[in-house]
């Protein structure tokens, strides 16, 4: 006799309600946790240097790093910012239990913003939600403006995309109107930010892009929100 | 199985990690059956479903960019089959 239990849910149901619950636990301490995706090498934490040299001791934040191994990314970042070191020992991307024991492992205290430096790869990492409020996908110039069309998770799961490194533009063939094309017929709502974090280039647009989704999300209004800007 | 080409899982390698898992785990005569789901979004504006081509989430239609997907986002576990022993579970 066959026996047909019906069960009709998703696999990663279980995944996706800790998620829920991890970023329902970070609204409530007003904390904005940025994912941060990227092929290795787009620019990803000098990206979260530049914001956090823009800031100084304006914002809170600090960093969990994901890597393959080494902590160097983590020893480039812990001079500007609390930063734990995750890594994954050669898996391909952060989950969450990773990131809940490095926000554990940070020191005590209030965070604005939490950024997640996931594993250097643009595939994997759009599969897993980390209970973040915003994802954010880096695109070098360097690259090439195809990469969108060739990776499209990355960018449809994404909110933000930052095409970094756009001080090289006049030496490789990029176009970032291409490029930009390209992810929003993906990601029709996808908000674009070029700069280039080396020269300080659009970082100032790129903080306040943070500022604004942080106060949109907690709903932070009126002077409130203007102190924030300040 | 129902599994999306937005899921991030290729149908192909989930079968072979299936036929990996099974060997251990003496269940050779478990099978798996993959239903690969095409990818739809439905318009907000004009309420159209469509099915994208090469990943372009623009209505056809009406052009808006107001899209949301459907199906084929996931992998989703219809159902177990289960063929019952007369005598009960074996030893």
């Amino acid at each position: 006799m066959t026996r047909v239990i019906t069960i009709l849910r998703e696999v990663s149901a279980r995944a996706r309600a800790e998620a829920d619950e991890f970023r329902r636990e970070m609204s409530r301490r007003r904390t904005l946790v940025v994912n941060v995706l990227s092929s290795p090498g787009a620019g990803k934490t000098s990206l979260l240097a530049a914001t956090a040299v823009h800031w100084g001791a304006k914002r809170r934040m600090a960093v969990l790093v994901g890597d393959i191994a080494t902590d160097r990314d983590a020893q480039r970042l812990a001079p500007l910012a609390p930063t734990v070191q995750l890594t994954t020992g050669g898996a391909c991307h952060l989950d969450l239990e990773l990131v809940q024991r490095g926000w554990e492992a940070l020191p005590e205290g209030e965070v604005d913003f939490l950024f997640i430096e996931n594993v250097g790869n643009l595939v994997c990492p759009s599969s897993h939600d980390l209970g973040e409020h915003l994802r954010v996908v880096v695109l070098s110039t360097t690259e090439g403006d195809d990469k969108p069309a060739k990776y499209p998770k990355a960018f449809r799961t994404s909110q933000a995309l930052v095409i970094s490194k756009i001080d090289l533009l006049p030496h490789v063939p990029f176009s970032v109107r291409a490029a930009t094309d390209d992810a929003r017929t993906i990601q029709p709502e996808l908000s674009v930010w070029p700069l280039s974090a080396l020269h300080g280039v659009g970082i100032e647009d790129w903080c306040d892009y943070l500022d604004d989704q942080r106060n949109r999300i907690f709903g932070i209004h009126g002077r409130q929100a203007a102190n924030i800007r300040s | 199985m129902q599994v999306g080409p937005l899921s991030g899982v290729e149908p192909v390698q989930l079968a072979s990690a299936w036929r990996q898992l099974c060997g251990p785990a003496a269940l050779e005569e478990a099978q798996l059956e993959i239903e690969e789901v095409a990818l739809e979004v439905r318009c907000q504006q004009c309420q159209g479903v469509f099915r994208p081509e090469s990943f372009s989430f623009r209505c056809p239609a009406c052009d808006s960019t107001q899209t949301e997907v459907v199906a084929g986002e996931g992998v989703i576990l219809d159902n177990i089959l289960l063929d019952e022993l007369q005598q009960g579970v074996p030893q």
